[in-house]
């Protein structure tokens, strides 16, 4: 720690270390983490919006980016949900129960719930875009009263690959959102709910959508925006209530290391929350 | 910190080549102590007397295989090892040896040595039959290459003490331009000189061209090279199409070839 | 700002008193090529000079240093020597690059490795004549006005000391007989002719710089890009050339003895194969038109909706130092031809 030049303490870096509380294999790459701040206090204190993210430490193996997957709305821990896909994480997952770790942050702007009461929300996940929404559908199902209709319409492609199944499944019974689930191609036979790409799940609901007060939140791999876009603009959703959360490399979160730079833009500081409106005025953003 | 499982057993292997890159780590000498203590060395070449191939965690293996002989012991130290590292350029890549790849140059080369009514010399018993030099991807997976002729501490120590850690490193490629340019240095190839900086893998922290000497790419290719373009600067300079190919040759090995066309 | 004028014998003087004051560096002739290095005598200086390879960056965001350190069971941050840096020399291109890196770092969100090294940082700014790479004219970086704690121009016999901040004021005190306050009628008039003369001696310029914002909008989707792209040699000297280029990579190193290690991070490019690679391969920017497009819509499209100026300060390091001629020149000249292409008359 340092002191800038009016005196103030410059916190950029520090991190903070949690303890592991829980452990879940999600699918066979994907992992569940709880885990709670080991300063007693953070865990009250540590405020963050569906939608940012935080930056993991450790000392030896190096730093990654995670998507909060909890709600602000609960708090005494944070959850978040991980795929094993590099050497950070390789790592990460020979940690066990009780072990801790470091993280700075949160990072990001996240989605601006508190603007959208009042609002109809349909909230479309695919894949590991399940991961930052979960943040977001927990919230509004804590602040239902704040929302007026809210849809869920989740992708995977097929079910042992669903992030969140029971979380979802239990959503879908809690029937607090209005929640629709989807698989690619169901290789169980056992699968309950629609079978189709998770754009066959708006007929659902397209009767229902009223355009003019409708914000839509996104988040899946690209071709999956490509489709549920088209949808949602034949819906007459504007472009600019089209919100979707991106992802870039990063190494410093603030805006400073370049990495995550679109044009000139830091996916860390002015996202990863756009809108389609910021996607098509800004070339390469998806 | 990061806080490993165990300490890993580790053996050095050394095949054809100068044994260099084994010679780099025992002349480390600041290291050189936590070198045999931070890792359970089982074997190495160079440093211990001749054993079995035992089963390792970490193999390092130096040097090109030239004969059939080593090309089994190889193929037993991957089946013993969970990671395999290629140290140095020749291991990596074939090292220099790899010129004389082609396999009828090859055979001139044998019989103008060693006469030419077949009869294979005494001592092949004990090395194998001769075969043109190859790197060790050639015959077995490799897990992560080091390359440097020879390998540089500074280089080598970060990416091994992560393995030993039970890590993996991040692969993040740059060419020697980068380091050249962290170290304040000119640029030959603005001043009419050749260099091979910007196809030449960095690690080495670009020492030759820091003491004023053209970078001849020992840390064999740069995984973002532009070779077209790159030849292109190189007859501006003056070169002929043949000069340069023949730079880019000497530590390219089999990822030149590839990138040549196999043309001359 | 307070203005002084020093005779040149007495320079040498002035290069003894500020050497007291902390670690002194300045432009040095090494071979054919200037850098910034430690002064020990002020005969070390070479103030003829038109550009260093690397710009005074180097003394705020280092090619490389750690930022962390750890042990087995604790981690400590890593913070520069709080000694004084005073640099000797230095050109307004390369003050106002200062002043953009300044805002990058020292904005809302401050990097505390940066500031503590800019807190120990003093400008000593040179006045300079352009070579045929200098297109801070173009740029309208070519006079500096704050950024600096003292800035000479060099004159006949003389310089004009500008002071531009309370640290550069105090040395300036501590200068004493050194400086003197009196500046004549006749010696300002010397200074307006210099200023005249030296405007009129730059050779190269960027085209249309004003619309460069517009132009390279306008030709996103030119192939012209792709030309460049395959020149180009992914090597990276632009960036780091480049005064005001400061993407940094960060790697954790690991001691051999495999129980400490330090957290460092190194200068990086855009223009590198990995730059845009996130975890599991995907690489939004895989090939090399892509990387130089973020690298040049970046600094001079982008910086000026952000900051109402682009980030090129006209210094020439990368008309300079490109092996390829791949430069602010070469490619607004392209552009601009694609416009005129398009709209049939320029």
């Amino acid at each position: 720690m340092t002191l800038a030049s009016n005196g103030k303490k410059i916190e950029t870096y520090k991190t903070n270390p949690v303890e592991i509380l829980t452990l879940k294999d999600l699918t066979k790459d994907t992992r569940y983490f709880k885990v709670r701040f080991k300063e007693e206090k953070l865990n009250e204190n540590f405020k963050y919006r569906p939608g940012q993210f935080v930056i993991f430490s450790i000392p030896g193996v190096g730093e990654a980016t995670f998507s909060l997957s909890s709600p602000p709305t609960r708090r005494g821990f944070i959850e978040f949900g991980i795929r094993k896909v590099g050497t950070f994480t390789d790592a990460l997952f020979k940690l066990k129960k009780g072990d801790t770790f470091h993280l700075r942050g949160p990072y990001g702007d996240g989605f601006e719930l508190e603007s959208l009461k009042g609002r109809d929300l349909i909230i479309v996940t695919g894949g590991l875009g399940a991961i930052p929404l979960r943040s977001v559908l927990l919230y509004v199902e804590d602040r239902r009263e704040e929302y007026n209709q809210v849809f869920f319409l989740n992708g995977a492609r097929n079910p042992g690959e669903m992030l969140y199944k029971e979380d979802f499944t239990a959503m879908a019974h809690r029937e607090i959102i209005e929640t629709h689930l989807s698989v690619d191609n169901d290789d169980t036979g056992e699968w309950p709910y629609n079978i189709g790409v998770v754009t066959t799940l708006f007929p659902k609901i397209s009767d229902r959508v009223v355009s003019e007060n409708t914000t839509a939140i996104i988040c899946g791999p690209p071709i999956m925006y490509k489709y549920v876009i088209q949808e949602l603009l034949k819906l007459n959703v504007p472009k600019d209530q089209i919100l979707m959360t991106l992802e870039r490399r990063m190494k410093c979160g603030q805006g400073h290391c370049g990495h995550c730079a679109i044009e000139g833009r830091y996916t860390c500081l002015e996202g990863p929350v756009f809108t389609y409106y910021d996607v098509q005025h800004i070339k390469e953003l998806i | 910190m990061w806080i490993r499982e165990k300490k890993p057993v580790v053996g050095v292997f050394g095949f054809s080549g100068c044994a260099g890159d084994q010679l780099a780590i025992l002349h480390m000498e600041d290291d050189l102590v936590d070198f045999f203590t931070s890792a359970d060395i089982k074997f190495f070449h160079m440093a211990q007397s001749h054993q079995e191939v035992p089963e390792v965690d970490i193999a390092l293996v130096e040097g090109s295989i030239n004969t059939s002989k080593q090309e089994n012991e190889l193929k037993e130290i991957r089946e013993k090892a969970k990671i395999v590292v290629s140290l140095g350029t020749c291991a990596c890549y074939g090292g220099i040896q790899y010129l004389g790849e082609n396999e009828t140059e090859f055979k001139e080369r044998m019989e103008y040595v060693y006469g030419k009514d077949g009869k294979n010399p005494e001592f092949l018993d004990l090395v194998g039959q001769p075969q043109a030099a190859e790197p060790i991807s050639k015959y077995i997976k490799v897990d992560i290459m080091i390359p440097g002729c020879p390998i540089a501490p500074e280089n080598f120590v970060p990416i091994y003490t992560k393995l030993i850690s039970g890590l993996f490193p991040q692969k993040y490629p740059y060419p020697v331009c980068v380091e050249c340019k962290y170290k304040d240095n000119d640029c030959f190839l603005l001043k009419g000189k050749y260099c091979l900086g910007p196809v030449t893998a960095a690690g080495c922290d670009a020492i030759c061209p820091s003491l004023e000497v053209s970078c001849v790419g020992c840390f064999g290719p740069y995984e973002g090279s532009n070779y077209p373009s790159m030849i292109e600067k190189l007859k501006e300079i003056g070169l002929t199409e043949e000069e340069i190919k023949r730079k880019l040759r000497m530590f390219g090995g089999d990822v030149l070839e590839k990138n040549l066309d196999g043309d001359n | 700002m307070k203005t002084y004028k020093m005779s040149k014998e007495k320079f040498p003087e002035f290069v003894e008193l500020i050497k007291t004051k902390g670690k002194l560096y300045g432009p040095v002739k090494q071979k054919e090529k200037y850098s910034f290095e430690e002064i020990n005598d002020h005969s070390d200086l070479d103030f003829d000079y038109q550009r260093t390879v690397i710009s005074p960056k180097k003394f705020l965001t280092p090619p490389r240093y750690n930022t962390l350190r750890f042990v087995k069971f604790g981690q400590t941050d890593v913070f520069p020597d709080d000694e004084l840096q005073i640099v000797l020399g230095v050109h307004p291109c390369d003050i106002h690059a200062i002043k953009i890196l300044d805002r990058l770092f020292l904005g809302n969100i401050k990097d505390p490795y940066y500031a503590k090294r800019r807190e120990n940082l003093i400008i000593i700014g040179h006045s300079c004549l352009p070579d045929e790479n200098c297109v801070c004219q173009s740029t309208g970086t070519d006079m500096v006005e704050d950024g600096f704690d003292m800035f000479f121009t060099e004159l006949k016999d003389y310089f004009l000391v500008w002071v531009g901040s309370d640290k550069g004021l105090s040395i300036a005190i501590d200068a004493g007989d050194l400086l003197n306050e009196t500046i004549s009628e006749e010696e300002i008039q010397e200074y307006v002719r210099w200023q005249q003369d030296r405007s009129t001696m730059f050779k190269k310029e960027i085209p249309s710089f004003k619309y460069l914002a517009d132009i390279i909008h306008l030709n996103y989707d030119s192939n012209v890009w792709e030309q460049f792209g395959e020149k180009c040699l992914s090597c990276g000297t632009c960036s780091l050339v480049c005064p005001t280029c400061n993407c940094f990579n960060v790697n954790d190193k690991i001691s051999m003895n495999a129980e400490e290690g330090f957290r460092e991070r190194m200068l990086d490019s855009c223009t590198l194969p990995h730059f845009s690679m996130v975890a599991g391969g995907h690489d939004f920017r895989p090939d090399r038109t892509s990387r130089l497009k973020l690298y040049f819509t970046h600094k001079l499209k982008e910086y000026i909706g952000k900051y109402g100026q682009p980030s090129c300060v006209g210094c020439g390091r990368c008309i300079a130092y490109c092996p390829v001629d791949i430069n602010v020149i070469s490619v607004s000249e392209a552009l601009l031809e694609e416009v005129c292409k398009k709209v049939e008359e320029c």
